[in-house]
């Protein structure tokens, strides 16, 4: 295969005794040193194909390169002890009988570092992480966030040729995610190592990572950047799933005045909807959703008699607005 | 054949009415001794707080470790006609022979105050930890409906804890069954020892085995309840705020520590006292030639049948662990659970008669080689060793079993991504976290081998003597004296897991 980190190509996964395919056709590849993120909601197949990846899944068929081994195809399954793969799970696994430091050590008798280097390897990843001074202690010893740092330690020290991470960040505070996300994109970074996520946060997502997958029944809906899939969503799913807005029909956006997107998706977001008094359309408000930085308004817009539209718009958190009042605003794409 | 048929019928005739009886109400009897002294025991530890409460939450355990048999003995030795407090009464206020009732200990009331005075930790453990689980808001509810503190607990605490104790009071009523040596020693006639008398006295071991099957509709009852309760107990479990001790005023707090002091005295200070001073001041020869050879047979299979009982269980659970979860290794491990619900002396029978029809069968087709084998299974330790692990297979399966469920299949799925083989995951990681289990159950049944007594003495081999066999012997001669050092050593070894037990629940319930 080319040049890429990691490369998935058809992959499908069915289990015999269910009739829906958990992953169909899902394709994608990363370049070295890209940090990308399955997002999707549960069920989505995001943590399957992450799973396949890391060989604990035997897909049905398509093909996995790491690089230019084959991990998966027609010709041969390759074991997960093999694959060069680091993975941080969901509930971190942290091995309760070992310490900080031989947590961190575990892979590195399995890998072809050199055993002289095996302490500096493990110094510098403490370091790293900011775990120095709990390298004697035993992980339920340790807070929540730094077992986390634990588990990213333990999965890179091997310096693996890539990282899957799987949904990392549920187990923490929810203010602390972001931050969190945007910390571990830096360290990735600066490590130049490559990373696959999977997480249901969006917030997460794009404070984690250059592209963002969207998953819906099994397919990947759409591949690309962070910026891509909010301005250019190819599907009517990633459309609606993707932030606040509303996928129209073909009629409604004529009425409405709105293009489609490159992919012929008809979105209006409701920051694409200005509040006017002098407005060419009316919306009665139907309920009021304060958000403390700004207010979300549902409002139904009636074009003709028989055409009504149901849309999402957006005021100021000082400006009050009541159910049943009717505002007119117009259309600024 | 015919032969056969008279000793059954003879038995319907005479014996097995008693038999029947006999069982019914000893297994009744223990029923409302361990209950009652389990549930109040339980009660006051769990929800009651008073000075020395922590203290009795650990000493309420200690008879756990006095055999049935053991405290028979002793008590026998405090309250019979020579014994030091009928002397003293008899002292004290001039009495002769006849002159005062004093109930008889060897009876079948006898025989049920040892059982219960020594099995109620059964009920007492799993009320206990069921009492002190319970929510909070649950009695707040029942206090807002105006329920006062005795229809809180007869309509609330007991409901939900019903399940738990039933399954306490199933091991103990199995743990009843299964007794010989206190039945045997007081002259009971129950299933038991009729079963022993029937084979070893008649030499009939069809007649044995038609017993056995009697007792095992018993047991089986006995097992499905438990079984049952276990699901349902499950079923009941409520996390959410759990229900703190109320502190009890002066007065009450006096009578439960005398209430805990009564039990434990009875159940486990008083015997022990006992033991310790034939073992010191009455006994002939305490530590001789004989006690060491005793104690080596002992040690030598308890260990022998621990370790193989904590390699069959690893086997067991790592049959689970690796393969798809299916029918077959599913039954197999819940068969292999049931064995302790199985008294000794219907293992015995169950063991004996396939082995020496084996034998016979081994014996006769070597004959025809001009091969002299002689029986090689019967009589020998394998077989021996082979009944306890039917036994106590069950207390290494479950605990190796709960261990390994504790191991989440991401920790080896982690040990895999870190490039590590299953060999190296069972070496690194699964053994330094079953450590513990795979000692402490170990030492269960070790300790369980040492004390089991109706099983050894059916098969042991020829001239082959145990600490419990022979410590039977010797009350049995009437030699109590002599039987305390072997009995004294027993005790102390099965103390060893059962302060294993309360130190590892404590830090269980500190770390919570």
């Amino acid at each position: 295969m080319s040049d890429s980190t990691l490369s998935v190509s058809q992959v499908s996964l069915v289990y015999p005794q269910s009739p829906n395919a958990v992953l169909s056709q899902a394709s994608l590849t990363l370049a070295q040193g890209q940090i990308a993120c399955l997002l999707g909601a549960s069920g989505c197949g995001k943590t399957s194909l992450l799973r396949c990846i890391a060989g604990f899944e035997t897909p049905s068929e398509g093909s996995i390169y790491l690089g230019k081994i084959q991990a998966f195809g027609e010709q041969q399954v390759l074991p997960v002890e093999r694959r060069r793969i680091g993975m941080v799970f969901q509930d971190y696994a942290l091995f309760p009988h070992l310490t900080v430091a031989a947590n961190i050590g575990f892979g590195l008798k399995n890998s072809q570092i050199d055993r002289q280097q095996h302490a500096s390897i493990i110094h510098d990843t403490l370091r790293l992480l900011d775990l120095s001074s709990e390298a004697k202690k035993y992980p339920h010893q340790i807070s929540g966030g730094q077992q986390q740092r634990v588990a990213i330690g333990r999965a890179i020290a091997p310096k693996p040729a890539l990282l899957l991470l799987d949904e990392p960040f549920s187990n923490l505070d929810l203010h602390l995610r972001e931050r969190l996300a945007h910390d571990l994109r830096q360290l990735l970074k600066a490590q130049n190592i490559t990373a696959l996520m999977v997480t249901h946060d969006q917030q997460e997502a794009f404070a984690f990572a250059d592209i963002i997958g969207v998953m819906h029944q099994g397919k990947i809906e759409q591949w690309g950047s962070a910026d891509s899939i909010y301005r250019q969503p190819e599907t009517n799913y990633v459309a609606n799933f993707i932030g606040d807005g509303v996928v129209l029909t073909q009629i409604q956006a004529k009425a409405l005045n709105v293009p489609a997107n490159k992919a012929g998706v008809f979105l209006v977001r409701p920051e694409h909807l200005q509040l006017a008094g002098n407005g060419r359309f009316n919306a009665k408000i139907v309920s009021v959703h304060p958000q403390g930085h700004s207010t979300l308004l549902r409002g139904i817009c009636h074009i003709e008699a028989d055409t009504q539209i149901e849309l999402m718009l957006r005021c100021n958190a000082n400006q009050q607005v009541q159910e049943g009042e009717t505002l007119s605003f117009s259309v600024v794409l | 054949m015919a032969n056969e048929k008279d000793t059954w019928s003879h038995l319907v005739d005479t014996v097995l009415l008693e038999y029947v009886t006999n069982t019914f109400y000893l297994v009744m009897g223990v029923a409302v001794g361990v209950t009652s002294i389990g549930i109040t025991s339980a009660w006051l530890i769990a929800r009651c707080d008073f000075f020395g409460r922590s203290f009795f939450a650990w000493a309420l355990v200690l008879p756990l470790a006095m055999p049935a048999y053991i405290i028979a003995y002793t008590y026998t030795g405090l309250l019979d006609f020579s014994g030091p407090l009928q002397s003293f009464l008899r002292h004290t206020f001039d009495w002769g022979y006849g002159d005062y009732y004093f109930p008889e200990i060897k009876s079948l009331g006898g025989a049920i105050c040892m059982m219960s005075l020594v099995l109620y930790p059964y009920v007492y453990l799993l009320a206990r930890t069921a009492f002190a689980n319970q929510s909070a808001s649950l009695f707040e509810a029942g206090q807002l409906a105006g329920l006062n503190a005795r229809q809180r607990f007869f309509n609330i605490s007991l409901p939900l804890a019903r399940p738990t104790i039933v399954v306490g009071l199933s091991l103990a009523l199995m743990e009843t069954l299964a007794d010989y040596g206190t039945v045997q020693y007081f002259g009971v006639n129950v299933f038991s020892t009729g079963i022993f008398r029937t084979w070893f006295g008649l030499g009939d071991g069809l007649a044995a085995s038609q017993l056995s099957s009697l007792l095992l509709v018993v047991v089986l009852f006995l097992l499905g309840l438990e079984q049952f309760s276990r699901r349902k107990a499950k079923y009941v479990q409520q996390g959410g705020r759990v229900i703190t001790a109320v502190k009890l005023n002066s007065v009450n707090q006096l009578l439960a520590q005398l209430f805990c002091v009564v039990v434990v005295m009875l159940g486990f200070l008083l015997p022990f006292i006992q033991l310790a001073y034939w073992t010191i001041v009455e006994a002939e020869q305490v530590f001789d030639a004989t006690f060491w050879q005793l104690t080596l047979n002992s040690l030598k299979l308890a260990s022998i049948t621990a370790l193989l009982a904590v390699i069959i269980a690893l086997a067991f659970a790592y049959m689970q662990r690796f393969t798809r979860p299916n029918r077959f290794t599913a039954s197999l491990v819940f068969l292999a659970g049931l064995g302790y619900a199985l008294p000794g002396t219907i293992i015995a029978v169950g063991v004996m008669l396939p082995f020496s029809t084996l034998d016979h069968f081994i014996h006769e087709q070597a004959a025809h080689f001009g091969i002299e084998t002689g029986l090689i299974f019967s009589g020998s330790l394998v077989m021996l060793v082979f009944a306890y692990l039917i036994r106590f297979l069950a207390v290494s399966l479950g605990n190796i079993n709960t261990a390994m469920d504790n191991i989440t299949p991401y920790i080896d799925e982690a040990a895999k991504t870190l490039g590590e083989k299953t060999s190296g995951i069972i070496w690194r990681v699964h053994l330094p976290l079953l450590k513990t289990s795979l000692l402490s159950s170990g030492l269960l049944v070790f300790v369980d081998t040492l004390k089991e007594l109706p099983a050894t003495m059916a098969l042991r081999p020829f001239n082959f003597n145990t600490l419990a066999v022979r410590s039977f012997e010797l009350a049995n001669d009437e030699q109590l004296a002599n039987a305390a050092p072997a009995v004294i050593t027993i005790v102390l070894v099965g103390l060893i897991p059962v302060i294993w037990l309360n130190a590892s629940m404590h830090s269980n319930s500190k770390t919570q």
